[in-house]
C-alpha cells in the first residue's frame, strides 16, 4: 500500500496494524460506557429495580418546583469553583513552566501533596475556622457564644466555591502542565521582537494558542465540580444549600427501603444534558485544531522568561494558594493526629498532645497500602492505555467517530461517583459467570481507572493538538505504518502528557473513597478505606497519622518515577545530558519539565 | 480503652477471657455450650472463620473481634468484617443472589429498616436460633435475625463544655430550647423521629419535628461520625442521632442526656442464604447474644444491648424506662418517614 494513502483525506485502512490502538480505545469506551449506560438504565428504573421499566422518575424531576432553583444553584456552584481554580492555576502553570521562577520543585511537591490530602480534612479545617457557632476565627474576633452573631459564616454557596475552586487548582494544574511546556517560545519573541509588549503578547499571541488547553480544563472540571461531593456534604449540606448532588444524595440514602436508583439516574442525566453543552462548546472551539499546532518539524526553544522584581510578587500569589490549599488542612490534619479527640486547638488541648498515633498508623497501614498501590498500578495502565488510544483517535486519526468518541468519554465524569460504583457492581454481577471479578480488588481498579480516562484524554489531547500534522505526514510518507508512527512519533511527543497523567491517575486512586467503599469485599481493604473506617470510629487521629503517612510516600514515588521516567521532573545532570543528544539550546536553570529527546529520535 | 497497640492486646485478649470466665461462659468447655452449638463447633473449625458485614471498625476492633470469640469457643475463628453504605450493599446483594453471583457475605449485621430489603429479596437463610444455635428464643428478632445490639438512632448528646449538666434535657421536648438555635445537629435522615413515633405517636412528634425545625433551626449534618466529631469540638451544644460511649471514653466533652424514656432500635445477626460458612456464623450469633459476646461489644465498639449486664449501655439505661421498637414496626412507616423527611427538608 502506498505511504500516501496515509494522508489527511485519503481512505485509511487497519491492514498497518493501527487496528491494535482501535481496540485498545474501544476497550477503554466500552469500559466508560458501563457507568454512563448504568446512568441512563437507572434512570428509567423503579427505585432499585432495574427490570422494572418507568418514566416516573423523569416526571418526578421535571415537575419539581425546585428544579430550576436547585439547577442554576448548581451552574452557579460549578462555575464559580472554575473561575476560582483558573485564577490560580492559569499563574501557577505560566510559572512553572514559562519563568525562572525559583520555587518550582517546592510548589510541583506541594501540588502533588495538596492531592493526597483527603477531601473532608480540607473543608473540616475551614469549618473550624469559619463556622458561625465556635470557628477560631470568629472567636478570635469576639463572636462564637451561644447567642452572639457570628463575623464569617462558612456555610454560604460562595465558601463552597471558593473552597472547591482552591482543590482543584492542582489537577488543573497537572492538566494544562503539558500543553504550557509545549508552547514555542519563538513566538513570543517574534512578537517582542515586533515591539509587541509582553503583556499584549500574552493576551494576543499566548493565551489564545493555550485556548484548547485552558478550555479543556475550564470545561472538564466544572463537569468534575457538578458531582463531587466532599465540599457539598460538610459545609452545603449543614448550610441547607441544595445542588443537584445533593438530590442523588438523597436519593442514594433513603431512611426506609432500597436506594432510589431510578431518581439518582434522572438526576444524572440532567447533569450530562449540562455537561453536554458545556462539551459542544468545547468540541465547537477546537474543531480547527490545527490553530494552535506549535510543534512542528523543526525544534524549538523555550527560553524561560525572567520574573525579575516581580518574582516576589509571584512568590507571594503561589504561597496564597499553598496556604489556603495545604498548609491550613495540612496543619489541621497534623493537630489531628497529635490530640486524643476532634478539638479546635486550644491551651488546653494542646496539654493533652501525644504521638502514639503515628504507632498505630504504622501497624495498620501495611496490607491496605500494598493493595493500594496495587489499585493504583492497575488504574494507571488501565487509564493511560486507554486514553493514549483514545486521544489519538480523536485527534490524529482523522475518523469522524472521533468526535463522539470524545464526547462519550468527556461525559463520564459527570456520573456520580454513587452512581457509577453501583454501575460498575452490576456489571460484575453481570458478566461474573465468564470474568469473575465482582468482590475483587480488580474490579476496584476497573473502575478508578475508568473514571480517570477522562482525565488523562483532556492532557493528552490539549497536547496532541499542539502537534502538527505535519509530524505524521513525514512519518507515513516515510513509509512508517500507522502503528510505529503512534508507537515513535505520537507517544514519546505526548510522553510529558502520559507523565502527568499517570502522576494525577496515582494520586486520584489512592485518595478515591466512594468506589473502594462500595465495591470492597473484605479481602483487600485499601488505604483510603482504613482512613474512613478509622475516621468512623472516632479514631480520628490515627486516621489523620495514616494520611500523613501518605502523602510522604506519594510524594517519594512521584519523585522516583520521575527520575526513572526521565520526563516530567527531571534532575538538573539528566537535562543536561539530554539537551547534549537533542542538540537543543540550553532553557537556563528550570525544575526540568523538559521534552524528552523526541526531536532526535530516529524514525524506524 | 478502644485505641490498643500489641503490647495491650495481649492484655485486652486476658481480660476478655477474664470476663468471659466471670461471666461463667468462657472457654466454654463443650459441655457448658448448648446441644445446638456443641453441634457446630467441628464443621465451624472446618471452615476457620467468616465475613461478616456490619459496623464500621478499624483493624485492631477486628482483631479484637476475633480473639474473643476464639477464646469463646476455644479454636482460633478468623473473622473477615467490612462496611459501606447498608441500603446499597443490600439492594446489590438482592441483585447479585437473584443472578446467581456469590454475596461473599456470611452475615449481616444490620437495622430492621435494612433487613427488610434483604428479606425481601429471600436473601436470609431462615434459622430457628433457638433450636439451631442455642440462642434465648426471646432474642428471636423478626423471622430470620437474632438480636444482636440495641441501635441508639434516638439518642441525645450534648457538650459539657456548653451545657451544665443541670441544663440537659431530660426529654425530646427539652430539646425545642431557643438557647440552642443553630447549635442543634441532627442526621440527615428522618429515622430517629420515625422512631420516636413509635412511643409518642404520629401526631407528637410531628409537632416536636415542627417545632425543632421551626424554633431551633438544626442543621443537617450527612453523616453521624460528622454529628459526633462537631458536638465534640463545640460546633453544636446537642445532638440527636448518635451515642458518644467511645468518645467519653476517650476524654471528649461529651455526655448523653438522660432522656427517658430509652427508645431502642434493636440491629440483627441474619446469616445469608449462601453464606459459604454456615457454622462459623451461627457461632458469631450465638456469641454475640451471650453476656461473653455483649461484653466484647461493649469493651469494642462501645454498643451493646441494654439488658447486657455490666456493659456501658446497661449503665445508662439504669432508672429508665426502656422501650423497644419491634422488628416488624419498619415494614410499613414509609408513609411517617417521608412525612418527616419532609419537614426535616431532606426530601423533595
Amino acid at each position: 500500500m502506498s505511504t500516501l494513502a496515509h494522508t489527511r483525506g485519503e481512505p485509511q485502512t487497519l491492514a498497518d496494524g493501527i487496528g491494535t490502538v482501535y481496540g485498545l480505545a474501544l476497550l477503554g469506551l466500552a469500559s466508560v460506557a458501563v457507568s454512563l449506560l448504568g446512568t441512563v438504565v437507572a434512570s428509567f428504573s423503579e427505585r432499585a429495580d432495574i427490570n422494572q421499566f418507568t418514566l416516573f422518575n423523569y416526571a418526578d424531576l421535571l415537575t419539581d418546583p425546585n428544579l430550576v432553583g436547585v439547577t442554576l444553584r448548581t451552574l452557579a456552584f460549578g462555575a464559580g469553583s472554575v473561575l476560582v481554580m483558573l485564577v490560580f492555576a492559569l499563574p501557577i502553570a505560566w510559572l512553572l513552566t514559562r519563568t525562572d521562577f525559583a520555587w518550582k520543585a517546592v510548589t510541583i511537591a506541594v501540588l502533588v501533596a495538596k492531592l493526597a490530602i483527603p477531601g473532608f480534612i480540607t473543608a473540616m479545617s475551614y469549618v473550624w475556622l469559619f463556622n458561625p457557632t465556635s470557628g477560631l476565627v470568629n472567636r478570635l474576633l469576639g463572636a462564637g457564644a451561644i447567642g452572639s452573631q457570628p463575623f464569617f459564616n462558612i456555610y454560604s454557596l460562595g465558601w463552597m466555591s471558593l473552597l472547591q475552586g482552591v482543590v482543584l487548582v492542582p489537577a488543573c494544574v497537572f492538566l494544562m502542565l503539558p500543553a504550557f511546556r509545549n508552547l514555542d517560545g519563538t513566538l513570543e519573541e517574534a512578537a517582542w521582537v515586533s515591539g509587541i509588549t509582553r503583556t499584549r503578547t500574552i493576551r494576543r499571541v499566548v493565551l489564545p494558542l493555550l485556548a484548547p488547553a485552558v478550555l479543556g480544563a475550564a470545561m472538564f472540571f466544572f463537569v468534575v465540580s457538578l458531582e463531587t461531593f466532599d465540599i457539598i456534604a460538610l459545609i452545603g449540606l449543614p448550610g441547607g444549600i441544595k445542588v443537584l448532588s445533593v438530590w442523588i444524595y438523597d436519593a442514594l440514602h433513603p431512611a426506609i427501603g432500597a436506594p432510589d436508583y431510578g431518581f439518582a439516574g434522572a438526576v444524572g442525566m440532567l447533569l450530562f444534558a449540562i455537561s453536554a453543552v458545556a462539551i459542544a462548546f468545547y468540541i465547537r472551539f477546537v474543531r480547527r485544531s490545527e490553530r494552535y499546532a506549535v510543534i512542528a518539524g523543526k525544534g524549538r526553544a523555550a527560553a524561560p522568561q525572567a520574573l525579575g522584581p516581580w518574582s516576589m510578587l509571584a512568590l507571594a500569589f503561589v504561597a496564597l494558594w499553598a496556604l489556603m490549599a495545604f498548609v491550613v488542612p495540612l496543619v489541621t490534619l497534623f493537630w489531628v493526629a497529635v490530640v486524643p479527640y476532634l478539638q479546635p486547638p486550644s491551651w488546653a488541648a494542646i496539654n493533652t498532645i501525644r504521638f502514639t498515633s503515628f504507632d498505630f498508623a504504622l501497624t495498620y497501614i501495611g496490607g491496605p497500602l500494598v493493595n493500594t498501590l496495587l489499585v493504583a498500578a492497575v488504574a494507571i495502565v488501565l487509564a493511560l492505555t486507554w486514553s493514549a488510544s483514545i486521544s489519538w483517535v480523536v485527534t490524529r486519526s482523522n475518523n469522524r467517530a472521533g468526535l463522539w468518541v470524545d464526547t462519550i468519554v468527556f461525559l463520564s465524569p459527570a456520573v456520580p461517583s454513587l452512581v457509577a460504583a453501583v454501575a460498575f457492581q452490576y456489571f460484575g454481577i453481570a458478566i461474573y459467570r465468564w470474568i469473575p471479578i465482582y468482590g475483587t480488588v480488580w474490579i476496584i481498579a476497573l473502575a478508578i481507572g475508568t473514571r480517570l480516562v477522562a482525565f488523562c484524554t483532556r492532557t493528552i489531547n490539549a497536547a496532541s493538538w499542539q502537534i502538527h500534522r505535519q509530524l505524521d505526514e513525514a512519518a507515513y510518507v516515510s513509509g512508517i505504518s500507522r502503528l510505529r508512527a503512534f508507537r515513535y512519533v505520537f507517544l514519546p511527543m505526548v510522553a510529558p502528557a502520559l507523565f502527568y497523567s499517570a502522576v494525577m491517575v496515582g494520586l486520584l486512586s489512592v485518595r478515591e473513597l466512594t468506589l473502594p467503599l462500595l465495591m470492597d469485599a473484605g479481602k483487600a481493604p485499601v488505604v483510603s478505606t482504613l482512613v474512613y473506617n478509622l475516621q468512623s470510629n472516632g479514631n480520628h487521629d490515627v486516621a489523620a497519622a495514616v494520611a500523613i503517612y501518605m502523602i510522604v510516600i506519594l510524594l517519594g514515588l512521584v519523585l522516583v518515577a520521575s527520575r526513572l521516567a526521565g520526563v516530567g521532573f527531571a534532575s538538573a545532570p539528566a537535562l543536561r545530558v539530554r539537551r547534549r543528544l537533542a542538540d537543543e539550546p540550553a532553557s537556563g536553570p528550570e525544575l526540568g519539565l523538559i521534552a524528552p529527546a523526541r526531536a532526535a529520535t530516529p524514525l524506524q | 480503652m478502644f485505641e490498643f497497640d500489641h503490647r495491650l492486646r495481649a492484655l485486652t485478649l486476658a481480660l476478655v477471657t477474664a470476663a468471659s470466665l466471670g461471666c461463667g461462659a468462657h472457654a466454654q468447655s463443650r459441655g457448658d455450650l448448648p446441644e445446638p452449638v456443641r453441634a457446630l463447633l467441628e464443621d465451624a473449625k472446618k471452615e476457620g472463620g467468616a465475613v461478616i458485614f456490619g459496623q464500621s471498625l478499624n483493624p485492631t476492633q477486628i482483631a479484637q473481634y476475633s480473639d474473643a470469640i476464639s477464646a469463646f469457643y476455644g479454636f482460633k475463628i478468623q473473622l473477615t468484617m467490612i462496611s459501606g453504605m447498608h441500603p446499597v450493599k443490600a439492594s446489590e446483594l438482592v441483585q447479585a443472589m437473584k443472578q446467581g453471583v456469590p454475596s461473599g457475605i456470611d452475615v449481616f449485621w444490620t437495622a430492621s429498616e435494612v433487613a427488610e430489603t434483604l428479606r425481601k429479596g429471600n436473601a436470609f437463610l431462615t434459622i430457628d436460633w433457638a433450636k439451631a444455635a442455642g440462642a434465648d428464643p426471646k432474642l428471636k428478632w423478626g423471622e430470620d435475625g437474632l438480636r444482636a445490639h440495641d441501635g441508639t438512632l434516638v439518642m441525645v448528646a450534648y457538650n459539657t463544655q456548653l451545657v451544665p449538666a443541670k441544663d440537659a434535657p431530660r426529654s425530646y421536648f427539652d430539646l425545642v430550647n431557643p438557647a440552642w438555635k443553630g447549635r442543634l445537629a441532627m442526621p440527615r435522615t428522618a429515622t430517629p423521629f420515625t422512631y420516636i413515633s413509635y412511643y409518642l405517636g404520629e401526631d407528637k412528634t410531628e409537632t416536636l419535628l415542627r417545632d425543632l425545625m421551626e424554633k431551633v433551626e438544626p442543621k443537617i449534618l450527612a453523616t453521624f461520625p460528622d454529628l459526633r466529631t462537631r458536638l465534640i469540638s463545640g460546633e453544636f451544644a446537642v445532638e440527636i442521632g448518635s451515642e458518644v460511649f467511645r468518645d467519653r471514653l476517650r476524654g471528649a466533652p461529651v455526655e448523653h442526656a438522660p432522656i427517658d424514656p430509652l427508645i431502642i432500635t434493636p440491629w440483627g445477626t441474619y446469616v445469608m442464604r449462601d453464606a459459604q460458612h454456615p457454622n462459623v456464623a451461627k457461632l458469631w450469633g450465638y456469641w454475640l447474644s451471650t453476656p461473653s459476646g455483649q461484653k466484647a461489644l461493649s469493651d469494642i465498639t462501645g454498643v451493646s444491648r441494654a439488658d447486657a449486664e455490666g456493659t456501658e449501655f446497661w449503665k445508662f439505661a439504669q432508672g429508665k424506662k426502656t422501650v423497644i421498637v419491634p422488628e416488624d414496626f419498619t415494614r410499613n412507616i414509609e408513609r411517617l418517614s417521608q412525612k418527616y423527611a419532609k419537614l426535616m427538608g431532606i426530601t423533595r
